[in-house]
């Protein structure tokens, strides 16, 4: 009887449908909620040690979203590094490509100044 | 033996008879280059003749050169119907696209440091001392944030090239380049008594051969780059859209977003901060202002106090919600500077309107959260 029981008792970490956005959401919003209470929960309190409490209960919160976000973000740097090198890739490739441009002007543009020249020298030695 | 008339004299004889004697010369005569200044008649009928000979030679040329760039240019038309002026449009709103995307899915220097400062406020009116564990945390977050900040970075430096390359004026300069490359042969020649290489028809022409070859391969390298840039934008985007990347960036936005709303809300309970300016805004359609002594009012009237207080719960509320607002706003414009990109590389028009109107939203929402 008591195995029954067990095999049916299902609990949030469980249930295998909680990912780690999921999971970061939910912590997030349980800090939101936490750090939003706060003034007014601060504003009622007469002593010093009930609004120690009420922070430390606070920090609870906060700490456990952002050590969960802090080690969610080993997963997906690698993500950002890699679309930032093919960008940084893509720039130096489209740079490549405007000087090829440039170079075909530059060089008829360089012909042409060296034809002045030659009649230049040429009127010179005339 | 060849019989030409001589157009050069064309006018000036008295009557057809004269006008129409043709000037007769051997074919093989040697001196095909004798300079203008001859002494002998006899030279410089043969001159003359050869003159003629040349310029009905390069007249001929010229007319078979026409219809072949005719054909050319349609050649090349029809290949490349991607327009420029497009192309350097979609460079400046893709630079303006990265610019605001980098904003609203980054929390600036700005935010991070309120919200430290809102961190060390609350602890600080409990009693206790700086929380060194949040603030070592979020310096760790917010360093690891903002190297990939980068990537916005490295898009704005991708459209900037690509602006540049739509704007090259490498056909306008290749074309002046060939016409003064013709000019410079010619006055060379000119110089060592020879005839002239080429007309001015024929220069004219070959810079704008010159010209349209060079648009040709402008625009192809244009589609190139556009294929390149269009690739990482989608990637971009699914990175973005990535349910773990969007929750990071959103849920540390609001994060800190909150902690500088519950601070305000502090100072406001204790009448820290005045409300004046709210005041103003709120009658800012009748073009009235807050009275100087609207502070004083509030703080002995608990109605008033109240209520003003909901309107800034109400809207630091909604700069939360602002922050999913941007966010869906950057991923909206990239999807449509992706379509700018596909309709570019197809050759059909462009229409900048719909990314300009996500531009205006990305600005909409940065406006509302900068109050």
């Amino acid at each position: 009887m008591a195995q029954k029981i067990m095999n049916t008792m299902q609990t949030i970490v469980m249930d295998g449908n909680l990912q780690m956005a999921e999971a970061l959401a939910s912590f997030n919003a349980a800090a939101l909620a936490a750090t939003a209470a706060l003034p007014a929960a601060l504003a009622k309190c007469k002593t010093k040690s009930q609004m120690q409490k009420i922070i430390a209960d606070r920090d609870i919160c906060q700490l456990a979203y952002i050590n969960s976000l802090n080690k969610s973000l080993i997963q997906t740097g690698p993500l950002f590094e890699q679309i930032a090198n093919d960008l940084q890739c893509a720039a130096k490739e489209i740079a490549k490509k405007s000087k090829k441009l440039t170079s075909a002007a530059d060089a008829v543009s360089l012909l042409s100044e060296a034809a002045k020249l030659s009649s230049s020298l040429a009127l010179a030695f005339a | 033996m060849h019989r030409y008339r001589n157009p050069l004299q064309k006018n000036q004889h008295r009557n057809r008879e004269e006008r129409d004697v043709d000037i007769t010369v051997p074919v093989n005569q040697e001196s095909r280059n004798v300079p203008q200044c001859c002494p002998n008649i006899q030279q410089k009928e043969v001159f003359l003749n050869t003159a003629v000979e040349q310029y009905n030679s390069r007249n001929i040329s010229t007319n078979r050169l026409r219809p072949l760039c005719m054909v050319a240019l349609l050649l090349l038309q029809a290949c490349h119907s991607l327009n420029i002026e497009s192309a350097k449009t979609l460079g400046q709103e893709g630079k303006n696209v990265a610019a605001a995307g980098a904003r609203h899915i980054f929390a600036s220097d700005m935010e991070f440091r309120n919200a430290s400062e809102a961190e060390v406020f609350m602890h600080g009116y409990a009693g206790f001392e700086q929380p060194e564990q949040i603030l070592d945390t979020y310096s760790i977050i917010m360093q690891e944030l903002s190297k990939r900040k980068i990537v916005f970075t490295n898009l704005d430096e991708v459209y900037t090239g690509f602006y540049e390359l739509s704007s090259n004026d490498a056909p306008a300069r290749i074309e002046t380049s060939i016409n003064k490359l013709g000019d410079a042969i010619n006055n060379y020649a000119t110089v060592v008594n020879s005839a002239p290489f080429q007309s001015n028809e024929s220069v004219t022409i070959a810079g704008a051969i010159g010209r349209i070859a060079i648009t040709a391969k402008k625009k192809q390298l244009i589609r190139q780059s556009s294929v390149l840039i269009r690739e990482r934008l989608v990637r971009l985007l699914q990175l973005l859209e990535n349910p773990l990347v969007k929750q990071q960036m959103l849920t540390f936005k609001k994060n800190l977003a909150q902690n500088r709303s519950s601070v305000i809300q502090m100072l406001m309970i204790h009448g820290l901060l005045d409300t004046t300016p709210l005041l103003t805004q709120m009658g800012s359609d009748a073009g009235l202002r807050g009275a100087p002594d609207a502070a004083e009012i509030i703080r002995k009237n608990q109605r008033l106090s109240s209520s003003l207080e909901k309107v800034i719960a109400y809207r630091l509320q909604n700069n939360l919600l602002s922050i999913d607002e941007g966010y869906d706003a950057t991923c909206n414009a990239i999807k449509e500077l992706i379509l700018l990109h596909e309709r570019l590389e197809q050759g059909e028009p462009l229409t900048v309107a719909t990314v300009r109107q996500a531009i205006a939203e990305l600005q909409s929402v940065a406006d509302q959260l900068n109050k």
